[in-house]
């Protein structure tokens, strides 16, 4: 859809109060936000209540919006706003303590023959989310969602020299561990 | 850069797997109606495990609906050393009040739930009627989790605040719950006589300390939410 006039057609219904309109809107911006949030917390348990929270944020401000501008970047600066209050909440760190102490991880990796190429992208993705959390931000933000580097930036609310120099530093990292990951691989190869 | 388009396909791929689950839908559509409902307002929060505990002057014998629970008296007393006649007492007439105040069916729900936790506190308590959940097996933990997320609301209900599960988001109620259970495990592993007053952290040992800080300030940040909303 174009996704401007549409958009703006279903802010205008939402903000008049109604509910169906809401539902698309929702409906055509959830998997986004949903995938954009799954790659941002350490914890994907806790993705559902995030994007929820998230919804609630976009309910209150709708009001605020401004129709001259894009719908989707002023969506994912909430959604941003609200993964970093959910990270900041202090107590969360003695929470996923709990949390470590309590439940050896339940996740096994999947060996399953999907793959080489499955398991290469895998590892990559693992690589990114071990990037510290604002360089992940604009990987995720640049190169899942496809946001300009203006964009990012606006969502972020960082110059766009900024943005520039943390996918740098990022994709620099990214390389960087790849490399070792290879040369651990190469070794293994060598016996 | 090719590095740049692995990195997308990548992400891409895994991203695939990664949907909404239906059910997020209904949930963020509830808010809305409650959204418009309450013109957007922030909710309250309360709670009260140390219902028991409540101190109160005003006691009068009723047909002693906590004996329902704990058997009676002496048995509680027999587990917990600093349960007072009074705060029992108490705890019966806010069961009377529950029982005015629902129907039959309603009030059966709630203390089938009621028993769960006082059950609990009997087997697992220490002296002072606090669990130290991590003790417990997990199963059992959890049923009491969530136990208390069904029980909360009638407990903000009898103390007369707007209920926390209406004034918190689902995510932070969860958390409310959780830093409840994990305030009442520090009390008990550090074996702390909760019944002589407020808990003054330096007496605790000091590797409980900043744990037990951190969730006191959560609470008391509900509670204070929860002071603002009745005003």
């Amino acid at each position: 859809m174009d996704t401007k006039t549409e958009f703006e057609e279903l802010i205008r219904r939402t903000r008049s109060g109604s509910k169906h309109a809401y539902g698309e809107l929702y409906e055509e911006t959830v998997k986004d936000v949903y995938q954009t949030v799954h790659f941002l917390l350490d914890d994907k348990s806790d993705v559902d209540d995030v994007v929820q929270e998230i919804y609630v944020e976009v309910l209150r401000n709708l009001h605020r919006f401004n129709n001259d501008k894009p719908f989707q970047p002023w969506l994912k600066g909430i959604a941003i706003k609200q993964i970093s209050a959910y990270r900041r909440r202090r107590w969360i760190s003695f929470r996923n303590y709990q949390k470590m102490s309590q439940q050896p991880s339940e996740i096994e990796g999947d060996f399953s023959p999907q793959v080489v190429e499955g398991l290469l992208n895998k590892q990559l993705v693992q690589l990114v989310e071990q990037l510290p959390f604002k360089l992940r931000q604009v990987i995720i933000l640049r190169y899942l969602n496809e946001h300009s580097q203006e964009e990012v930036a606006a969502i972020l609310k960082i110059p766009v020299g900024t943005v520039k120099s943390r996918v740098h530093t990022a994709l620099k990292k990214l390389r960087k561990q790849e490399e070792l990951g290879n040369i651990f691989f190469g070794k293994v190869e060598n016996i | 850069m090719a590095h740049v388009n692995e990195l997308k396909t990548a992400l891409n791929e895994e991203a695939r797997n990664v949907c909404p689950p239906p059910e997020l839908k209904s949930k963020v559509m509830s808010q809305f109606t409650q959204k418009r409902n309450r013109g957007m307002k922030r909710y309250v929060a309360a709670f009260l495990i140390a219902l028991i505990i409540i101190p109160t002057s005003a006691f009068a014998y009723q047909s002693l609906l906590a004996d329902g629970l704990y058997g009676s008296f002496a048995n509680v007393k027999k587990h917990v050393t600093s349960a007072t006649l009074e705060g029992y007492m108490t705890f019966d007439a806010k069961l009377s009040e529950a029982k005015g105040e629902m129907d039959k069916e309603e009030y059966e729900k709630f203390r089938g739930s009621l028993s769960v936790l006082t059950d609990a506190k009997l087997k697992y308590g220490d002296p002072f009627g606090n669990i130290n959940y991590d003790l417990m097996p997990k199963e059992e933990k959890e049923k009491i989790r969530v136990n208390s997320f069904v029980l909360q609301p009638y407990f903000d209900k009898l103390n007369g605040d707007v209920p926390s599960k209406e004034l918190l988001s689902s995510y932070e109620y969860k958390l409310f719950i959780d830093a409840l259970m994990t305030y009442e495990t520090i009390l008990a592993k550090a074996e702390i006589d909760t019944s002589k007053g407020p808990v003054e952290i330096e007496k605790l040992p000091v590797e409980y300390q900043e744990q037990f800080k951190l969730t006191q300030e959560f609470i008391h940040s509900v509670y204070q939410l929860q002071e603002e909303q009745r005003q």
